[in-house]
């Protein structure tokens, strides 16, 4: 299915959005392709549940536009959220339901629920269909929000920080949603996360917010393919930190050095060479680094 | 097939896959026509990105060490084994090298380290062994 | 030497003594310095508190009575938590349940009955007017408590039905037998009846099982239907969130109303018991008239509170389901005039009941206009029917307090209630039933002007369609005719038409407000 002429699911530009006067999202545009794995990584407050708060309609857009599937989440709530399987971070399922009676109820609002898939799945989330949501543990709160967001075949699947303090048989339950999810429909996923490691595993595509800002967005591949690690040492310890434009981040002290560049490899090679730097060490930058290096650099940048 | 991933580690997974399944068709664990996982098999059994798996599939297509048949599956082409031959010796001078690196650092003498191998290689008793994995391999060139 | 080896049960209750024995101490210190300080200052004589003795007998033993038996009930558990349970740890004991049940219930109420008795005699000592029925009542009460707490999770709310049928038939049998001291029987009666749930439910909870009969909610809910679970699958999800809302804030409503009114009963009770004597000020019969009034009350404390759960969706699940804002909407005010239409009959019956075993002067007053033949039933009805209806206009308003975004409406809407009906029925036979028109008009006029304005904004906004204003317009149109027909009955008058318009924009502003309120909510 074509959700929008443009073939994205998502389509967020110069989306601006301020509590008093401290900016939530500053100038922020993103689209997300259809039959993608989107990771929307951050830290905490850097705006992660602002966005996905104007995905869902919950928040109005005070600049810029968000449209989801091809709609205005604002205009048209029951259009876009019929057809968005959405998982909240705080999982605030009523917990006076019994998981048969939260079934029951979500399927009223979906025509396109599964009821044979829906309970597949509770089986395979071993939930019991008699016992009260506020009874379940953590994990199978989440399994329960989950099955919700997943029995009606969404196109899209939007998890905000779906497994945040979760178990790792609960967060793996939730990866192999997201992976059933693209890998059986091609439908799309978008989420939200802190632990960048989830996101290295299954995102196609990767934005990076820092305090309301997007830092990077790209494929995972574009990100693999420009930034780099470096080992460096220097005959003698330069005073200060050792001047490398290319550098998005320098950490170490002394002759010995760590940084990630951003880039062409071989352009920070003979930069870091002719700074007089010996390399004694080049791998590429998994995700990780690439954030640190990234926010510490905006960071930077602020001050 | 047991493919284990580090996500952290800087290297792309795709490649790491790449890498990993070179191995095991280096080592012979896969031989000609032998079946790859699919890649919704083998995305869901690492949990990572089908379109990762596909990446990796790919490009083990693109340097001849397998055959993808439309509709069919992957399947590891007869091309392996001349690959795998450079593939195994690159395998092995990355560990000599880091062998090589650590001797260096814990002032170990070139001699010293040759002797040092010639003796555990006594003490495991793998030179018989050696011997024996040889065999699947001129299977392999004969083929 | 080699010690011996205590016997388990000892050591039981060894502890068991020490944990209630340092409670019921440190009650006893309260006790003795709140005694001590109204006593010096009684025997000083330098107070012109009269009561200080009184403080020093009744009041002191009351309070450390008070602390003694919620430190007991709410005491602290092996972790050093605040526990309501019976302790885990003692579940767990390798010990029989009936050694190891009797064991702790009768060392711990063996020391608060001890403590009791030290309290009387301090009570008597410092004034001879001792009424034990105070101390009973207190052991009564502690007893309760702890039987709940003890056997909640074991019994599954049995013992509401067996405790509160035990009492019932005690009670009937106490008044019916006249036994000379009725209260004494009572606390005995209670005392067995705790010992035996107590240790039904601890043994039903040792072997993690459950009394097989459904709890009193479940039967609540079977017959009202509020709380049930869903049996066929929903139409739509209109009617999803219908019973959403039913479960979540109908059913609130009729708990919470329900609950003011006992404790609204129980507050006045021991206002009589405490004026027995007429110690204090007020009199006693002066106040008689307020029990009617207490399950309205009660009905107009609660309609907040269950409005105000029905409205505070936040960014809650609700405005993730797909469903058109003035749906949601629309769920929630079906959901409360549902749990209304079912609470207000309750809240008459409960009045009517009131005021019949109150003995109130109103109830003379129209049994004495019944006897001589001056009402009838419909009279009678009538009579009742438009303070009810006031009521429930008024309890609607309230429950939308959130979303009108000022208290305004419904402090205006008390004031119809209080200036229309209560001082009417006070002054009951008086020609002018709304009390003074010309004061009540200016909150209706208010009303009617918001209702206008909120209306025309939903429309203009489109969170409404137009067919909802003619629907609103409608309702209004017919509640005016319905209290002109009514109050026209007796005796007409244009008064009564402005009335009814009031109540119909009351009964309608929900309507387009509740939908400005979500909308404004759901797109921040």
């Amino acid at each position: 299915m074509s959700a929008t002429e443009s073939g994205n699911v998502i389509a967020v530009e110069s989306l601006t959005r301020k509590f008093g006067r401290k900016a939530a999202l500053d100038n922020v545009s993103l689209a997300v392709p259809e039959g993608c794995v989107y990771g929307l990584v951050g830290g905490n407050g850097a705006g992660k549940t602002t966005l996905v708060k104007h995905l869902l309609g919950t928040f109005k857009a005070q600049t810029g536009s968000v449209r989801v599937l091809g709609e205005d989440p604002v205009r048209s709530p029951v259009e876009v959220l019929s057809r968005v399987g959405y998982l909240s971070e705080d999982r605030d399922l009523p917990g006076w339901m019994r998981v048969r009676d939260w079934l029951r109820y979500s399927e009223a609002f979906y025509p396109a629920w599964d009821a044979e898939y829906a309970e597949r799945l509770r089986e395979r989330f071993g939930l019991d269909p008699d016992t009260r949501i506020k009874r379940l543990s953590r994990g199978e709160t989440a399994k329960a929000g989950l099955l919700a967001a997943l029995a009606f075949r969404p196109p899209l699947l939007l998890l905000d920080e779906p497994s945040s303090g979760l178990d790792p048989s609960a967060r793996r339950n939730i990866l192999e949603a997201i992976i059933r999810t693209v890998a059986g429909e091609g439908r799309t996923v978008f989420f939200s996360s802190h632990l960048l490691e989830e996101v290295e595993r299954v995102a196609d595509r990767v934005a990076m917010l820092h305090q309301g800002r997007l830092v990077f967005e790209g494929t995972m591949e574009d990100l693999h393919a420009t930034h780099h690690r470096w080992m460096l040492r220097f005959p003698q310890a330069p005073a200060g930190h050792p001047n490398l434009p290319g550098a998005l981040h320098l950490e170490g002290d002394g002759q010995d050095w760590t940084a990630v560049s951003e880039g062409d490899a071989e352009r920070f090679r003979t930069e870091a060479l002719a700074a007089g730097a010996e390399i004694t060490g080049h791998s590429g930058a998994s995700l990780e680094e690439v954030f640190l290096a990234r926010v510490g650099h905006a960071a930077v940048l602020e001050d | 097939m047991r493919l284990y991933l580090a996500p952290n580690s800087g290297t792309p997974i795709y490649v790491q896959i790449v890498e990993q399944i070179k191995h095991v068709i280096a080592s012979g664990r896969l031989v000609e026509g032998d079946e790859l996982p699919t890649v919704r098999a083998l995305a869901q059994q690492l949990v990572v990105n089908p379109n990762t798996v596909l990446r990796a599939y790919q490009e083990l297509e693109h340097l001849g060490l397998v055959v993808r048949r439309q509709g069919s599956g992957t399947y590891v082409s007869g091309e392996g084994s001349p690959l795998a031959e450079t593939a195994r010796l690159k395998i092995m001078t990355e560990k000599v090298d880091a062998l090589l690196y650590d001797a260096r650092h814990m002032d170990f003498s070139r001699e010293a380290l040759s002797e040092l191998i010639d003796e555990r290689a006594r003490a495991l008793n793998l030179d018989h062994e050696t011997e024996g994995k040889r065999t699947p391999d001129e299977g392999d060139s004969k083929a | 030497m080699p010690h011996r080896k205590w016997n388990k049960y000892w050591a039981l209750a060894w502890e068991q003594l020490l944990v209630t024995g340092s409670v019921c101490a440190a009650a006893f210190g309260v006790n003795a310095a709140f005694a001590g300080v109204a006593g010096l200052s009684y025997a000083s004589g330098g107070t012109s508190l009269g009561d200080a003795r009184a403080m020093a007998g009744s009041g002191a033993v009351l309070l450390s009575m008070l602390i003694a038996i919620i430190a007991s009930v709410a005491r602290q558990n092996a972790a050093g938590e605040l526990s309501l349970d019976f302790d885990p740890r003692l579940r767990r004991m390798p010990v029989y349940t009936l050694p190891l049940v009797s064991l702790v219930f009768f060392v711990r109420t063996g020391c608060l009955f001890l403590f009791a008795a030290v309290g009387a005699a301090q009570w008597y000592w410092f004034g001879s007017d001792f009424d034990p029925a105070a101390l009973y009542f207190l052991l009564i009460a502690y007893l309760v408590l702890q039987t709940i707490v003890w056997t909640r999770s074991g019994l599954t709310g049995i013992e509401y039905l067996v405790g509160g049928s035990v009492l019932a038939v005690a009670l009937g049998t106490l008044y019916g037998l006249q036994l000379p001291d009725a209260t004494f029987a009572l606390l005995v009666l209670v005392y067995a009846a705790a010992f035996l749930v107590s240790l039904a439910g601890i043994a039903l909870i040792r072997r993690d099982a459950r009394w097989p009969l459904p709890r009193p909610g479940e039967i609540f809910d079977a017959i009202t239907g509020l709380n049930a679970s869903p049996r066929h699958p929903f139409r739509n999800g209109l009617a999803a969130q219908v019973w959403y809302e039913g479960r979540r804030a109908g059913w609130l409503l009729l708990f919470t109303s329900a609950t003011f009114t006992v404790i609204g009963f129980v507050i006045l009770r021991s206002g009589d018991y405490l004026n027995y004597d007429d110690r204090y000020p007020w009199n006693y019969s002066r106040y008689l008239w307020l029990y009617p009034w207490v399950p309205y009350i009660a009905l107009l404390l609660a309609a907040p509170i269950a409005g105000a759960v029905a409205l505070s969706t936040g960014a809650g699940p609700t405005f993730m389901r797909p469903l058109e804002t003035r749906h949601l909407a629309l769920a929630k005010l079906v959901a409360l005039f549902r749990a209304l239409a079912i609470a207000l009959p309750l809240a008459a019956v409960v009045s009517a009941l009131a005021s019949a075993l109150s003995d109130t002067a109103l109830w003379d007053i129209m049994m004495d206009a019944w006897n001589h033949g001056e009402i009838d039933l419909a009279g009678l009805l009538a009579w009742r029917a438009g303070p009810m209806l006031l009521m429930a206009v008024a309890a609607w308003a309230l429950m939308f307090a959130r979303s009108l975004e000022s208290l305004a409406i419904a402090i205006l809407s008390a004031a119809c209630f209080v200036i229309g009906l209560v001082l009417a029925d006070l002054n009951f036979m008086n020609d002018e039933y709304l009390g003074n028109i010309a004061v009540a008009s200016v909150p209706m006029a208010v009303i009617i002007v918001v209702t206008g304005a909120r209306y025309r904004k939903a429309l203009r906004s489109g969170v409404l369609p137009g067919r909802a204003f003619d629907i609103a317009a409608a309702i209004c149109a017919l509640s005016a005719i319905l209290v002109l027909l009514y109050a026209g009955s007796v005796q007409f008058d244009a008064n009564f038409l402005w009335v009814g318009l009031a109540c119909g924009c009351l009964l309608v502003l929900p309507g387009a407000s509740v939908s400005l309120h979500l909308q404004r909510q759901r797109h921040r």
